[in-house]
């Protein structure tokens, strides 16, 4: 009898206010959770922004570096002739189907993973200027690098 | 009771869900920004010990253009490869951590280029390694590499004939006893290989592939500052003008050899005595015909003033004519050099030719050179002045033309003496461009 007695009656404020207390809590938790989620994202785009361009920094720093001769075209074509063990090689940086795209000596390789949507070369003082904008779903990601050709008579021909 | 107690629980296990999902997001993040640090310093240590290589190689490179590869102090073979390098690193390693430069090996030097390797190494392990080519530009020290050389205009008339040399000091890379330049073939490949070409050359037993450059040195070209002026059919063989008069940084390339010879004979010249051993100091010793012939017993003839030497005068040479003035040889002088024999002419002031002579030698005048008749000289000419309307003239009149051919065993006689040549003011006796570089 007692049981019974005990289990009768919760009463409509105390049902009101065990409603509030949940809703606040679930809600804390939701905006914490939603907030993780998007630091997650966002570091996530980040990492892969760097790791693309540092592939890209630095497969265009080394060539640059190197090379004999450099041909700017349109200004989004650069095509690099350096010499490796006393053979000259030929090397093109350039947009393929909106990915960053090298051809060394005729064999296509994709360097982003990222989408490319832009790419420019241009030439001001012997120094090769590039800018570059990778696309990660809706979020652009811009980098802006000069690199130095090492050898003293490098040609750099733009042509349009 | 017992079913009370089991619904007392709920609320610590929602809290521990919730809380496992924020952990796991959370650690999430954290793997997510820990391998974004690694990834990061892995890429700084990339570049930072990429430019300790490149510091190497500045630093090196300071120590080439010297180029004293006998001093071991500098460059030793530490580890016995048969490569030299650089022995002290400390100045570079000195500003850095965790990274140092490992060493600069020369790897090889041939003609006029020298390559480098440049390798550091990161604590991590990360190596990186540099491999460049200089080529070395002699920056005018070499003035003594020319047939004509001038600080100033010019002047060839009436056919003269100017005539440099091939460098034949070359390899026989195929063994057919031809000097490789010379050799119509090098390669052996059975097809002439083009004129003035790089050509690849692989060796048989080694199987190694080497890149020969078949286009000629020459030696014995015309350098000036100013214009060179030609007529009447002037005659260069071998030999091609090099004009710096469109170049806007204008800068002497012939050194005051007046005043780095007679320095290096201060006390003879300051001497009231004059001569003194195989120094003559305001006299010409003559031989038992009259003749003045610097033979082995006169080194160096110093005259303090203007010199003037008269018909019927003759100068056998092997020694040096060293004069404070104008030198010069009138109507009927006549200068000649036995084989092996040189006369090296340095005039503070202008030289003048009026009469045929045939030597080798040098002249080097301060002022300007005139050569009035047909003056064959085996060596080189040097002019000092400044830009004026001609500073060497060679102009003999007749039909038989003058001709100087570029040949520079009087070098000899400065060596013999112990007389160092002046080189142009420069931190270096030459620069280094680079040619090559390979990561």
């Amino acid at each position: 009898m007692e049981v019974k007695n005990n289990e009768e009656g919760i009463t409509l404020v105390e049902l009101m206010v065990a409603i509030a207390i949940i809703g606040v809590v679930i809600a804390a938790l939701y905006m914490s959770y939603f907030t993780a989620i998007r630091v997650f994202g966002f570091n996530q785009k980040t990492v892969e922004f760097h790791r693309d361009q540092r592939l890209i920094s630095e497969s265009l720093g080394k060539y640059i570096r190197s090379a004999d001769e450099i041909i700017l075209t349109n200004g989004n074509e650069l095509l690099i002739k350096y010499t490796k063990d006393g053979t000259t090689n030929t090397i093109k940086f350039f947009n393929k189907n909106n990915y960053f795209y090298i051809d060394n000596d005729s064999v296509e390789r994709k360097i982003s993973q990222l989408e490319l949507k832009s790419l420019s070369f241009n030439e001001v003082d012997g120094i090769i200027n590039t800018e570059i904008t990778l696309l990660n779903n809706n979020d652009k990601y811009n980098f802006v690098e000069q690199f130095q050709p090492r050898i003293k008579d490098v040609s750099i021909l733009v042509t349009p | 009771m017992s079913k009370l107690k089991k619904e007392d629980g709920y609320a610590v296990v929602l809290a521990f869900i919730m809380l496992l999902v924020l952990m796991i997001i959370l650690t999430a993040v954290f793997s997510l920004v820990s391998n974004e640090i690694k990834f990061v310093s892995h890429a700084r240590d990339s570049i930072k010990t990429f430019y300790i290589a490149e510091a190497g190689l500045e630093y090196a490179s300071s120590f080439l253009s010297s180029l004293d590869l006998s001093d071991d102090s500098i460059w030793n073979d530490t580890d016995d490869d048969g490569y030299k390098e650089l022995t002290d690193l400390s100045e570079v390693n000195g500003i850095v951590t965790n990274k140092k430069l490992d060493s600069v090996v020369i790897t090889n030097i041939n003609n006029n280029e020298i390559t480098l390797k440049s390798t550091a190494i990161h604590d991590n392990g990360l190596k990186k390694e540099i491999t460049v080519t200089y080529d070395k530009i002699s920056n005018g020290s070499d003035f003594t590499n020319y047939s004509l050389v001038a600080n100033g205009n010019i002047d060839l008339k009436n056919k003269v004939i100017i005539e440099g040399v091939v460098d034949d000091d070359h390899l026989d890379l195929d063994g057919d006893g031809i000097i490789n330049k010379d050799d119509p073939d090098a390669n052996n490949d059975g097809i002439e290989d083009p004129v003035n070409s790089i050509i690849e050359y692989e060796d048989e037993e080694t199987g190694v592939i080497s890149y020969y450059d078949t286009t000629p040195d020459y030696y014995g070209d015309i350098y000036t500052t100013g214009f060179v002026t030609e007529k009447n059919n002037t005659n260069l063989i071998n030999s091609s003008v090099k004009d710096l008069s469109t170049n806007d940084d204008l800068q002497d390339i012939v050194p005051d050899m007046y005043a780095s010879v007679s320095s290096q004979y201060e006390d003879e010249i300051d001497d009231s005595d004059g001569s003194n051993g195989t120094f003559y100091k305001n006299t010409i010793p003559q031989n038992s015909e009259g003749e003045y012939d610097f033979d082995d017993d006169v080194d160096v003839v110093y005259s303090d003033t203007d010199l003037e030497f008269k018909n019927g005068d003759i100068i056998k040479g092997n020694g040096i004519l060293l004069v404070n003035g104008n030198i010069d040889f009138k109507n009927g002088v006549n200068i000649s050099t036995a084989d092996n024999e040189n006369l090296i002419i340095i005039a503070n002031g202008d030289v003048t030719f009026n009469n045929s002579s045939d030597f080798s030698g040098m002249v080097y005048a301060s002022g300007k050179i005139y050569i009035k008749a047909k003056v064959d000289v085996q060596g080189s000419l040097i002019s000092k002045t400044a830009i004026e309307e001609t500073t060497i003239s060679i102009n003999n009149g007749g039909n038989d033309p003058s001709k100087i051919v570029y040949d520079n065993s009087y070098l000899k006689i400065f060596e013999n003496l112990g007389i160092e040549l002046p080189t142009i003011e420069n931190e270096f006796g030459y620069d280094l461009e680079i040619v090559s570089w390979q990561e």
